[in-house]
């Protein structure tokens, strides 16, 4: 085993930890200094440009969000196939290129067929 | 008794404890520390020397958080200045010259300030988001070089490491606006993770053109390929990857004109509404961070990474010197160097301030000895600072690398200042229908210029 | 630094493999368990945190770089917009359980059964990886002797972006 890689991941799990230690130890020492109020029942209700909440804070909100999610999972799985289709490109030269050319042209389809559709338009 | 007085006679208690205390610390304190170095400073050499790889770490970490916040404060007052100059406004003017201080005295007192939980919010999430969302930041620091060998982690695959912690932001976003139980904050949040969504795969394709050439997802060897002249950087032969990603990179920091996260005039502050005190400091210190790091990778990327513009070994060679370093070994001198260490300053101060006494017999004398002592403590700073740009290439790289940055800061600051926000169906088909088919172009025409310069025997 | 931990007897890298293995354990009986959909939603982000780093311990770094990118910075997304759009705050007590119960226990035994035969038939190594996959022998790989499979995977993702699409403008269309 690559004892570099296992030392990177001791980094990448340890920045995590330090981090969060940084962040959970200035919010404390924050709690310490800062002073602090009771105030009446309005103080935490959710901010509503200073009248009383109505309705669900909640509320529905629409698809099109979603629809965007939802095209991001596809392309983000074809980034990763394209990074490593970049990294092996100069050996591969023109069958890695069209092979790589007919992959996206496929996803294009989708991306074709959703801006024919009208979901990429924000409404 | 007046309250001049009485201030007076305050000051005078306090001096008469504070000054002998510090009499008696500077005596007994680097008596001490030399006592406390010769018992255990072999064996504590002996400890870190067997635990370098824990001591490297500890370093690169703390020297990350310790950058992260003064580089902060640094954009934050930028922010404040450079846009009041643009707008014929003073901006801050009250701490310190040129109210210098004004961002640190801001941050303090966020520091003070209630940190307040809504009834209805979820206080487990609402607490972990802002942590998630600094923590990404951090986390990216991890792979920027900052100068050659000044890098947390060189990672093989730096770049996919980049991009894949540099996404778990919208998780942070979108739990900070659902928490909050506010239709404001999760409307901001949804927006802002929809944004940032979309505005990530046109990030990410346009590096692929930089792995293309440079045959490596490795950040340090992407920046290595980029020394020599201005024109080897990559952003002469990816002019259009440097254009999508510097446009991406704006969307994906939420900075205007791309901040619909936090519209004030629509959505009050967005996902933060309901954030206060410390946890809504670190939403915003966190995104003056992630303003940082873009600029960072925007000049690692693309603007030469550590690398000066001029390719000073190849200058010096053609005047006929060799690579150019200053050899020279203080201990060498032996004793004589306590000798040096001792006349050199006073010799120079007396040197420097003749000139003024000569000038201005009229002065007093101490005067023209602080202004001889103040030029000497320049000239030091200087010739060590020449010295060490030439001797280390970190020294050199860590100051064209915070140049080049702090350039590109100035430049998101700029369009603050000047661009006005774009409407959010403008912003979603942006993204969609012109970046992700201009990235995909990019990509494909520098694949087959590749081919046709291999075909044609280049390379 | 020693090798091994003192006191447990075993090296830094198995404890690190202990501790993202105790997380991945906890988050996913969490996201079962947890009554809270939004905070089943956090608890399934650190699984999928946890398990990246348990393929960077099994040796293929890219993986857990593409696991962390997909996973958490795309399908978790998409998981948390479906949480938000149900408008389901907590589970009911009783899940779907009750009119699912018999095809659930039935789809629970076949998957332990394929589980189990899986890990009786599979020749495990005695000793963890011995050596790490390279990103650029894993693109050679791929590239080379699965350009087939690698085509298929974006009709895959098309059919996934068209169907999703198709789903969401019938919705409007009901909507109006």
């Amino acid at each position: 085993m690559d004892q570099n890689v296992l030392g990177n991941l001791w980094y990448v799990v340890g920045f995590a930890f330090a981090g969060t230690l940084f962040v959970f130890g200035t919010i404390a020492l924050a709690w310490l200094l800062s002073h602090r109020t009771r105030g009446d029942e309005h103080k935490g209700y959710p901010y509503e440009s200073g009248i009383d909440t109505f309705g669900d804070s909640h509320a529905r909100f629409g698809i099109p969000f979603y629809i965007y999610a939802l095209m991001f999972v596809a392309f983000d799985i074809e980034v990763v196939f394209i990074f490593l289709w970049a990294l092996i490109f100069q050996d591969l030269l023109l069958g890695g290129f069209v092979s790589m050319l007919i992959f996206v042209a496929i996803l294009m389809l989708g991306l074709a067929y959703a801006w024919r559709k009208g979901v990429l338009s924000w409404r | 008794m007046t309250a001049a007085t009485r201030s007076l006679r305050q000051v005078a208690t306090v001096g008469r404890i504070v000054i002998p205390l510090l009499v008696i610390f500077l005596i007994v304190a680097p008596v001490a520390t030399v006592l406390v170095a010769q018992a255990i400073g072999p064996w504590l050499i002996s400890v870190l020397n067997s635990n370098i790889g824990i001591l490297r770490f500890v370093v690169a970490i703390t020297a990350i958080l310790l950058f992260s916040i003064p580089a902060a404060f640094i954009i934050i007052y930028m922010e404040l200045k450079v846009i009041a100059y643009m707008n014929l406004r003073v901006g801050p003017n009250r701490v310190l010259p040129a109210g210098a201080a004004h961002s640190v005295v801001a941050g303090l007192k966020v520091l003070t300030k209630e940190d307040f939980t809504p009834n209805s919010a979820d206080r487990l999430v609402f607490t972990w988001a802002p942590v998630l969302v600094f923590l990404t930041a951090v986390m990216t620091f991890m792979v920027v070089p900052f100068g050659p060998g000044l890098v947390g982690a060189p990672l093989n695959i730096g770049l996919l490491y980049l991009f894949a912690v540099g996404g778990m932001t919208v998780v942070g976003l979108l739990l900070a606006g659902w928490s909050s139980f506010n239709k404001y904050s999760l409307l901001g949040g949804l927006r802002s993770a929809a944004q940032v969504v979309s505005y990530e795969i046109p990030l990410t394709l346009s590096v692929v053109g930089l792995i293309l050439l440079a045959g490596s997802m490795s950040i340090d060897s992407i920046a290595r390929q980029q020394s020599g002249w201005v024109w080897d950087w990559f952003v002469f032969r990816q002019p259009l990857g440097a254009l999508i990603f510097f446009i991406a990179g704006v969307a994906e920091a939420n900075r205007t004109p791309f901040d619909l996260t936090e519209a004030d005039s629509e959505i009050v502050a967005g996902f933060a509404t309901e954030y206060s005190g410390m946890r809504f400091g670190f939403l915003f210190f966190a995104e003056y961070v992630n303003v940082f790091i873009m600029s960072a990778l925007i000049v690692t990327l693309f603007f030469g990474a550590w690398n000066a513009p001029v390719d000073v070994n190849w200058l010096l060679h053609l005047v006929g010197v060799g690579p150019l370093s200053i050899a020279f070994d203080p201990g060498q001198l032996g004793g004589n160097l306590v000798a040096l260490a001792a006349v050199v300053p006073l010799v120079v101060t007396l040197v420097l301030a003749a000139p003024f006494y000569l000038l201005r017999p009229e002065k007093p004398v101490w005067q023209s000895l602080l202004i001889g002592f103040l030029l000497l403590n320049l000239l030091l700073v200087g010739v060590l600072g020449l010295s060490a740009y030439v001797d280390w290439d970190w020294v050199a790289g860590l100051i064209w690398f915070m140049v080049k940055a702090f350039a590109f800061v100035f430049v998101f600051v700029w369009m603050r200042g000047t661009f006005p926000r774009v409407r959010i169906d403008q912003l979603m088909g942006f993204a969609w229908k012109w970046l992700l088919p201009a990235s995909l172009l990019n990509l494909f025409a520098t694949a087959l210029a590749i081919i046709l310069l291999k075909s044609a025997g280049i390379n | 630094m020693a090798d091994t931990i003192p006191l447990l007897g075993f090296g830094w890298n198995d404890l690190l493999f202990l501790v993202f293995a105790a997380i991945m354990v906890v988050t996913a009986l969490a996201v079962v368990l947890q009554r809270d959909i939004i905070r089943a939603g956090g608890a399934m982000i650190i699984c999928f945190a946890a398990l990246a780093g348990l393929y960077v311990i099994a040796g293929s770094p890219v993986i857990a770089a593409a696991q962390v990118l997909v996973y958490i910075g795309a399908i978790s997304v998409l998981v948390l917009f479906a949480i938000m759009l149900t408008q389901v705050k907590s589970a009911p007590r009783a899940l779907v359980f009750q009119t699912q119960a018999v095809p659930a226990a039935v789809a629970t035994v076949v998957l332990a059964l394929l589980i189990g035969v899986t890990v009786v038939a599979t020749d495990w190594p005695k000793q963890v990886a011995t050596q790490v996959a390279a990103a650029k022998d894993m693109a050679v790989t791929l590239f080379n002797d699965y350009t087939l499979p690698f085509e298929v995977v974006s009709v895959l993702l098309l059919a996934a972006v068209v169907g999703g699409v198709f789903l969401a403008k019938r919705e409007r269309a009901e909507a109006e």
